[in-house]
């Protein structure tokens, strides 16, 4: 950079013997072949790529493994699933729907289909467990006579209790 | 930096650094300032680097610096006395005076470059060309001494 590029306003003037100092120093220096050599040589040579050391790969590549047995074994026990059916015989009934902890007790989530001789039906999957659930008969909700009754009634509600095998319940 | 070699590799690793990270420059900054900013981290870091070392500059150092610049005896023995002066400032005022008053970086330019506010830049500035007046007056006067 020169003299006449730099913009330094008035009021920053430097005090002459402070200003010859910059002067001298605003001289560019001359620059090494040597260095400029090498800077080139650098520029053209590409980086290696950074190697992942064994350290880091080992434990990597357990958690990857880890992982994917997790992943399968969940998604073949979700696939395979705990499906239970149940049913409950209502031959007056017009609408009739399973609640239960399972789906917040909400008559709209699982609604039963009308199948033979007046029996409502539905299979659902259900995760391994205890389970407390009723049924919603046109809005009214009524335990399973054939299942055992909850000791607990959910929202005040009266409930059946279903036992879903699997890892805990064995 | 006080030190050919080390302002030499500073300005290496600056170069080398700009053109491998070109590919990430967003354009609509001022080039200049990018490159200033990726210059002033290596000359920090390597000064750094030099303060751990604990090197001693020997005299003979010197001498080889003197070798590389094609100057008078005279313009040698003021810049001499220049970089005295310079190391005797705080970094970051001497920071500071060399980007502003030898490089012509604006104290916005600066500020992007360092990171610091611009009033604190136009104080360190400020205190850094006082320091350097009675530096190199002082130098002077012993200079002028029969």
């Amino acid at each position: 950079m020169t003299d006449h590029e730099l913009k330094i306003p008035a009021d920053e003037r430097l005090d002459p013997t402070v200003e010859r100092a910059a002067t001298l120093l605003r001289r560019p220096e001359p620059v090494r072949q040597a260095w400029r050599d090498e800077l080139l040589a650098r520029v053209s040579t590409r980086p290696r790529a950074r190697r992942i050391p064994m350290r880091v790969w080992i434990p990597v590549g357990i958690a990857a493994v880890l992982c994917a047995v997790v992943g399968v074994e969940r998604y073949a026990r979700r696939d395979s699933g705990d499906r239970v059916r149940f049913s409950v015989s209502a031959p007056s009934a017009k609408q009739v729907s399973l609640v239960g902890d399972f789906n917040s007790w909400n008559p709209a989530a699982v609604p039963m289909r009308r199948g033979s001789s007046d029996v409502w039906v539905v299979d659902v999957r259900l995760e391994p467990g205890r389970h407390v659930f009723a049924f919603s008969i046109d809005g009214s909700i009524r335990a399973d006579s054939a299942a055992p009754r909850a000791v607990e009634d959910d929202f005040g509600v009266p409930g059946s209790v279903v036992v879903v095998p699997g890892r805990g319940t064995d | 930096m006080g030190d050919r070699a080390d302002a030499e590799d500073a300005a290496q690793e600056a170069f080398l650094r700009a053109h491998r990270a070109l590919a990430s420059y967003d354009w609509r900054l001022p080039f200049r300032t990018w490159l200033f900013a990726i210059l002033i981290n290596r000359c920090r870091t390597a000064m750094a680097r030099r303060a751990r070392r604990e090197r001693t500059v020997v005299a003979d150092a010197d001498a080889i610096t003197r070798s590389f610049v094609a100057d008078g005896g005279e313009a040698l023995e003021l810049r001499d006395e220049i970089e005295r002066a310079l190391a005797a400032l705080s970094a970051e005022q001497r920071e500071a005076f060399l980007l502003h008053h030898v490089e012509g970086l604006s104290y916005e330019e600066m500020a992007e470059a360092t990171g610091a506010g611009v009033s604190a830049l136009k104080m360190r500035v400020k205190r850094a060309s006082e320091r350097l007046k009675v530096l190199l007056d002082e130098g002077a006067k012993v200079d002028d001494r029969p």
